[in-house]
């Protein structure tokens, strides 16, 4: 039975939405001050408006209900569904304002591209973008990459009460490292400043280094590490990470792709000097397999395309590549335009399969994701084992994620659910995308690329593209970052309200 | 007296077209041209014009690295120091960038470099000087921000008002009943 949402509880999902956007009230202060600090006065004025909106936007909505109003499990799902689309509405406002967008679409492109760390862009001239704009869209990673909701957590921010844990679930997340969720979410933010502290600090030596003045050197090194370890993929200028021709950069950079890409509750054993976990987890058996694999297929793609001639290039931009895709990052450093002709077919298919298949769950990255496939993976051996096995014979599986765990048709059932919808949501942008005249590779991997998160492109994204691919890149990378439950329940909602209405009318 | 012409014809028109031959060593390309020509330019020498958009970084071996927008399409350029200390400005939020005339060998995989594409210039030659941007402020931006922080003060003092409400309503033993 689909059950809609009744007055109150459309109080309580707009009072959640209304305080989730007016947090990024807060976060936009960040590019204000930076547009103070270097002169940028008409960014400064971008951002003044854009706090403006959100606060007001905000605090508009929030007046549906009192603070610490109850919410269930299912207005969780559509508070998160609205607040990432509110959220990314008033966050492409100082960036529509900047003059560097074709029109709201493409602001709004790039706001809902880094709240969910994909790094498409649709961006004119970033070469010229003001450093407080480019500390925004990269603030939008650190922001999406954690999760608007673990945002708001960690700073209280009216989230006491009822709906804090439904919330924090909705947003596509299950590890409850810390007992208590507002613990969680500030444990999750403890990490990422460790490596965030940590990638700023050698980037900004390794671009001071490189001939770069101190103060691009740090913010290049900051929103470096910022792209990489919340696995967004947006540079502050448009030859990406091909502007440093740094081979140690592209060491750095890969390192923070890989820890962005972990479980947090890795991160957390890590942190607890437990070094075991990571050696038997599933998930990061699952990932390393992955990873080994189509590192063998992207270098035997380039050797075979005689793309590059020595073995240590093949490495060089093989093993880049594969891992910004396979983390969902998305930092590139060759052209667009050298993917389809210079990859040749194998690569690039090894490509688009690790963008496809993602990181770990529970982590920045998107995708499959690794525990999801091991699952599967695992799922097929056991249906063999049960097939070959005497008929009386019980044939029992389990497999380790933190702790032993019994792998029953459920779980099954789930990781094969959320396989298909992203197989079936990657097939039908590909389609759309070769639809609008865009050769069926391209389509293909643009269309993985946008709803896994991950934000390399074969140059279909670029602000001349169809509006209405535009729009079909958004919802993919909205759905993608949401693992699709979110969203479905907001259109289901709808549908049952609209049922409602028209059963009473 | 017809072959002193001949001669002479034949002469003049070597002269006038030395220059030609000589820049035809160098084929002009645009930006988008070099990283999409597939094989056509590799190893070829080329001459692009563009805005510099980096300021020189280390490129070990007495060279430095300048980035070059040309026509949208940003391509790193491998230079003896020497060559590009001529450049001063680079483009930013706050400049525009040296225009230079780049003439160099295009590498679409460089061997040096890691098989990035990149440029190993011969010469660069610099057309216009760099200059500030203007960007003229828009204050209406600073009003709209203010109307809008009004409007969230009032929504948060209204919230509050409900809330002290709705409190003192559970407080009121009358409501309790």
């Amino acid at each position: 039975m689909w059950v809609g949402v009744r007055k109150r509880e459309l109080g309580a999902i707009a009072h959640y939405t209304g305080l989730l956007v007016a947090s990024l009230a807060l976060v936009m202060v960040v590019p204000l001050v930076t547009a103070l600090l270097s002169a940028e006065w008409d960014p400064a004025l971008d951002y003044a408006c854009g706090i403006g909106v959100a606060a007001a936007f905000g605090f508009l909505l929030a007046q549906g209900a009192p603070r610490g109003a109850h919410i269930n499990r299912r207005d969780a799902l559509i508070v998160t569904a609205l607040s990432w689309l509110a959220g990314s509405l008033v966050a492409a406002v100082p960036l529509a304002l900047s003059g560097h967008y074709g029109s709201f679409l493409d602001a709004f492109f790039d706001a809902i591209s880094g709240l969910t760390t994909s790094g498409l862009t649709l961006v004119q001239d970033l070469d010229h973008l003001a450093s407080a704009h480019n500390m925004w869209r990269h603030l939008l990673h650190l922001v999406g990459g954690q999760g608007i909701v673990v945002a708001a957590l960690s700073v209280a921010l009216g989230l006491r009460g009822g709906g804090a844990m439904s919330l924090y679930i909705a947003e596509g997340r299950d590890e409850r490292i810390m007992p208590n969720v507002m613990n969680t979410a500030r444990f999750i933010w403890f990490v990422t400043a460790v490596y965030v502290l940590a990638g700023t600090l050698v980037l900004s030596v390794v671009n001071m280094v490189a001939g770069m003045e101190i103060g691009r050197s740090v913010l290049h090194g900051f929103w470096a590490t910022v792209a990489c370890y919340d696995t967004g993929g947006f540079g502050p200028t448009s030859m990406n990470a091909l502007y440093y021709h740094s081979p140690v950069f592209e060491i750095v950079t890969m390192t923070l792709m890989l820890a962005g890409t972990l479980n947090f509750n890795l991160h957390a054993d890590l942190w607890r000097g437990d070094r075991t976990e990571i050696f038997k987890n599933l998930e990061a058996r699952a990932l390393a397999i992955n990873i080994a694999i189509l590192s063998v297929a992207v270098g035997l793609g380039l050797a075979v395309a005689g793309a590059y001639a020595t073995p240590a290039e093949v490495l060089r931009k093989g093993l880049y590549h594969l891992i910004s895709a396979n983390s969902g990052t998305g930092h590139q450093t060759v052209y667009a335009s050298q993917w389809a002709t210079g990859f040749g077919g194998l690569a690039f298919a090894a490509i688009i399969l690790a963008m496809a298949f993602g990181g770990m769950a529970s982590s920045t990255a998107g995708g499959i994701k690794a525990l999801r496939l091991g699952l599967i993976v695992k799922g097929v051996v056991l249906r063999i084992r049960e097939s070959i096995a005497p008929g009386s014979a019980v044939i029992r599986s389990t497999y380790h994620h933190l702790v032993d765990v019994p792998l029953t048709a459920d779980v099954l059932a789930n990781a094969l659910m959320l396989f298909t919808l992203y197989t079936v949501t990657y097939i039908s942008g590909a389609m759309i995308g070769a639809a609008y005249g865009y050769p069926a590779g391209d389509a293909l991997f643009e269309s993985v690329s946008a709803t896994a998160n991950v934000g390399l492109s074969t140059g279909i994204t670029a602000p001349g593209m169809p509006a209405g691919l535009k729009i079909v890149y958004i919802l993919q990378m909205w759905a993608g970052r949401l693992e699709f439950i979110a969203l479905f329940a907001l259109v289901a909602s709808v549908f049952a309200a609209a049922r409602r209405r028209r059963a009473g009318a | 007296m017809r072959r002193a012409a001949l001669v002479l014809a034949v002469a003049s028109l070597l002269l006038v077209a030395a220059p030609a031959f000589a820049s035809g060593a160098a084929v002009d390309a645009t930006g988008p041209e070099l990283v999409s020509s597939d094989g056509a330019l590799d190893g070829s020498t080329v001459r692009f014009t563009g805005e510099v958009i980096s300021e020189p970084l280390a490129g070990g071996d007495g060279h430095v690295w300048v980035n070059v927008l040309a026509d949208g399409t940003a391509i790193g350029v491998w230079t003896p120091r020497d060559l590009a200390e001529g450049v001063e400005v680079f483009g930013r939020y706050s400049h525009t960038g040296d225009v230079v005339r780049v003439t160099g060998v295009l590498n679409e995989t460089c061997e040096a470099h890691g098989g990035d594409l990149d440029v190993h210039a011969q010469h660069i030659e610099i057309i216009k000087r760099g200059e500030r941007r203007e960007h003229p402020a828009d204050w209406w931006k600073l009003g709209a921000g203010l109307a809008g922080l009004l409007a969230a003060y009032a929504g948060w003092r209204r919230m509050r008002r409900l809330e002290e409400g709705s409190l003192s309503d559970r407080d009121d033993p009358r409501l309790r009943q």
